[in-house]
């Protein structure tokens, strides 16, 4: 089993250190934050200071964790898929399935053990700054001592544990659980249809986003940052609805601009979005998802400081420190929200090294595969923006009439701007990028080799 | 003779492989193929016939020699210029066939012209897949047929655009006899009425006996050929490399 797993991780290194770049920051960032659920729970703090730093680690608790675990187990349900052929050839030469599921279950673990190494010191590091500066700004006084022990490791790595113990756990029965011809062939078909189980989660948590919207235009109008916390659970959870979502809303968008691929090269490209969805729709789950948090949590302060300036309030300390807490837990997610777009974008796309060795025997130049992607990342940026600025509205709309009455906050499109050049910058670099590296393998190797 | 009049033209290809033990796959190889002939290659595993194949493709690269098509030289020094080169002069039919599997058997003839920009010739690749027996099967995909089924597919492809030059690489290795002789019976076919010229790698004696001239390689190097092959005039050459092999 051990020899089998460390082949395993030899052979598919681009989505294995995907998923360790993956494990290993969100496992930093969460324990970061869980260092100073840890360090305000000390006795004999004083109750502002234990809101400040519990407040801050749970505001974190509640985006931050829902993200990194989602984020964590679709990268890790990709790598699964990415070997179905190898894990058929295995069931062909006599894996049990049972077999097949604790291989997977032993690749995550070594996996997360081995990303919890660096991702210890660094979340370290990161709650040790957090704490810093908000001693520096007086949001927390300089006395407090900073604690980084078992329950920060406990909370920062059981979520990450859990996500990634549940989704292997599901690949792997799912891949387990397949018949073995269908499995060596499952590569030249389509992609089966989204299972029930699927939508349901999807119309669940599209309904629970809803309702967190109709709230904050109701009933908390007028409850300060909590409302603002609910508005944001409003994006997310929408987001991760639509992100459920995201084969189906890649046929629509590829269906839409099936007459501008066809006329620009993008022929295979439409075939391939249509027929093969789940692959774009890997990279277009963590676009929405970035998407709707930077959106929608830089609005939603954006509003906020604008409604205290309107009230002609002085910001006060408590203002201040949740407009950093709010950048800050942006800035963080969206980070990590943007490894996962480059690492499922460049993991998925080496993968399909044999595909473009094909397309290139029959008289492809390389530069028109390149524009064949090009045009699959265009989709799936068309429709990763849309979307998630869909989910981003369900928060910010409600907040924007409870603030001013307005359904449509007055900021401008600077914020939007921002956020789609950002994310198309990530996605374009990590699709060509990692499309010129396939197409260095020669043709007729590149088709040869097995995958 | 002179070079316009071959469809085919290698003057002194080598190709070497390996970084420390050098392995020669083609070693100063000539030959010269006129238009509307059908030539098998065959030899020993390793002998390099599929190399030659490649590399008179286009498809790899050749350390020294020049290869003419058409009396053209081909430039294979990047991939871009090559892959222009090819299209439209050649087609080329894989083991593996090697179809889209996204795209529908339609589709993956219409393929090379649309990837090429040329002009799409409707009529002529429906005659073409009627004649290779599969037009009822248009919008089926590439998993859904045999074998058999698949490799005409990929046959109709790689003449759809009337290349001058058909490279088959054992396009019979993954059939059974039946579908074999189909596959045969079709490549014979378009030699004679309507002028390619097609070059096969085999190593089964049965299928080179299509071809109207066969040339041995061994070690890299051509050794023999047979004019109007027979099956058992094929297998008792190759038979007799055995013992050679092995005294070597």
């Amino acid at each position: 089993m051990w020899t089998l797993t460390f082949s395993a991780l030899r052979r598919n290194r681009a989505i294995f250190l995907a998923t360790y770049l993956n494990l290993f920051l969100g496992g930093a960032i969460l324990t970061g934050f869980a260092s100073l659920y840890e360090s305000g729970a000390a006795p004999g703090l004083a109750k502002a200071d234990r809101d400040t730093l519990q407040t801050m680690a749970m505001v974190i608790g509640g985006w931050g964790a829902l993200i990194i675990g989602f984020g964590t187990a679709a990268t890790l349900t990709l790598a699964v898929r990415q070997r179905e052929r190898q894990i058929a050839l295995l069931k062909a030469a006599g894996a049990l399935p049972g077999q097949i599921r604790r291989m997977i279950l032993v690749e995550t673990a070594t996996l997360l053990a081995a990303s919890a190494i660096p991702a210890t010191p660094t979340g370290m590091a990161l709650g040790r700054a957090v704490m810093a500066a908000l001693k520096s700004t007086h949001q927390v006084s300089g006395g407090v001592g900073y604690r980084f022990g078992s329950t920060a490791l406990a909370i920062g790595f059981g979520d990450i544990v859990l996500a990634a113990t549940v989704a292997a756990a599901v690949a792997g029965r799912r891949a387990a659980g397949r018949g073995t011809a269908a499995a060596l062939v499952a590569s030249s078909t389509d992609d089966p249809p989204m299972s029930r189980k699927r939508k349901i989660w999807a119309v669940v948590l599209l309904g629970l986003g809803a309702n967190a919207a109709v709230m904050v235009a109701t009933m908390m109008k007028d409850e300060g940052y909590s409302t603002m916390s609910v508005a944001g659970q409003a994006s997310i959870l929408t987001a991760l609805g639509l992100a459920l979502l995201a084969p189906v809303l890649i046929r629509w968008t590829a269906a839409v601009l099936s007459p501008l691929m066809r006329r620009g090269g993008g022929y295979l490209a439409e075939a391939e979005l249509r027929r093969h969805s789940r692959q774009a729709a890997g990279v277009l789950m963590p676009v929405i998802l970035f998407v709707a948090l930077a959106n929608g949590a830089l609005y939603q302060q954006f509003i906020q400081d604008d409604a205290n300036r309107a009230a002609h309030l002085v910001p006060s300390a408590d203002d201040k420190g949740v407009q950093t807490l709010s950048f800050l837990i942006v800035g963080m997610i969206a980070l990590f929200a943007a490894v996962v777009v480059a690492n499922v974008a460049v993991a998925s796309t080496l993968h399909r090294r044999r595909e473009f060795g094909q397309r290139r025997l029959i008289g492809d130049t390389p530069a028109q595969v390149c524009r064949s992607l090009g045009w699959e990342a265009s989709a799936v940026l068309v429709a990763g923006l849309m979307f998630g600025t869909l989910a981003a509205l369900a928060g910010v709309m409600p907040f924007s009439y409870a603030k001013t009455g307005q359904w449509l906050p007055d900021q401008g499109p600077w914020v939007f701007i921002g956020v789609a050049a950002t994310v198309t910058a990530v996605t374009v670099a990590a699709c060509l990028g990692a499309a010129r590296q396939a197409l260095r393998t020669p043709a007729l190797a590149a088709v040869g080799a097995a995958t | 003779m002179t070079a316009l009049e071959d469809a085919l033209r290698l003057e002194s290809v080598s190709k070497t492989y390996g970084d420390h033990i050098l392995v020669a796959a083609l070693d100063n190889v000539s030959l010269a193929l006129p238009y509307g002939t059908f030539t098998a290659v065959m030899g020993p595993s390793g002998s390099g016939k599929s190399t030659l194949l490649n590399i008179a493709s286009g498809l790899e690269r050749a350390d020294t020699g020049r290869i003419l098509i058409g009396g053209q030289e081909f430039d294979t020094s990047d991939e871009t210029a090559a892959t222009r080169f090819r299209r439209g002069r050649v087609g080329f039919v894989f083991q593996s066939f090697n179809l889209l599997p996204t795209l529908t058997v339609w589709q993956n003839v219409l393929l090379p012209a649309r990837i090429a920009g040329a002009p799409v010739d409707k009529r002529h690749a429906r005659q073409l897949l009627d004649r290779v027996g599969l037009g009822d099967r248009l919008g089926h995909r590439p998993a859904e047929l045999s074998g058999g089924q698949q490799q005409r597919v990929a046959i109709a492809r790689a003449i759809v655009t009337r290349p001058a030059l058909l490279f088959a690489d054992e396009p019979t290795g993954a059939l059974d006899s039946v579908r074999a002789a189909e596959v045969l019976t079709l490549l014979g076919e378009s030699v004679r009425e309507h002028g390619q010229t097609v070059v096969m790698v085999t190593h089964d004696p049965v299928a080179a006996a299509y071809a109207d001239r066969v040339v041995f390689l061994a070690d890299g190097r051509i050794v023999d050929e047979m004019r109007a092959p027979e099956a058992s005039g094929v297998a008792a050459r190759m038979a007799a490399f055995r013992p050679v092999k092995a005294a070597a």
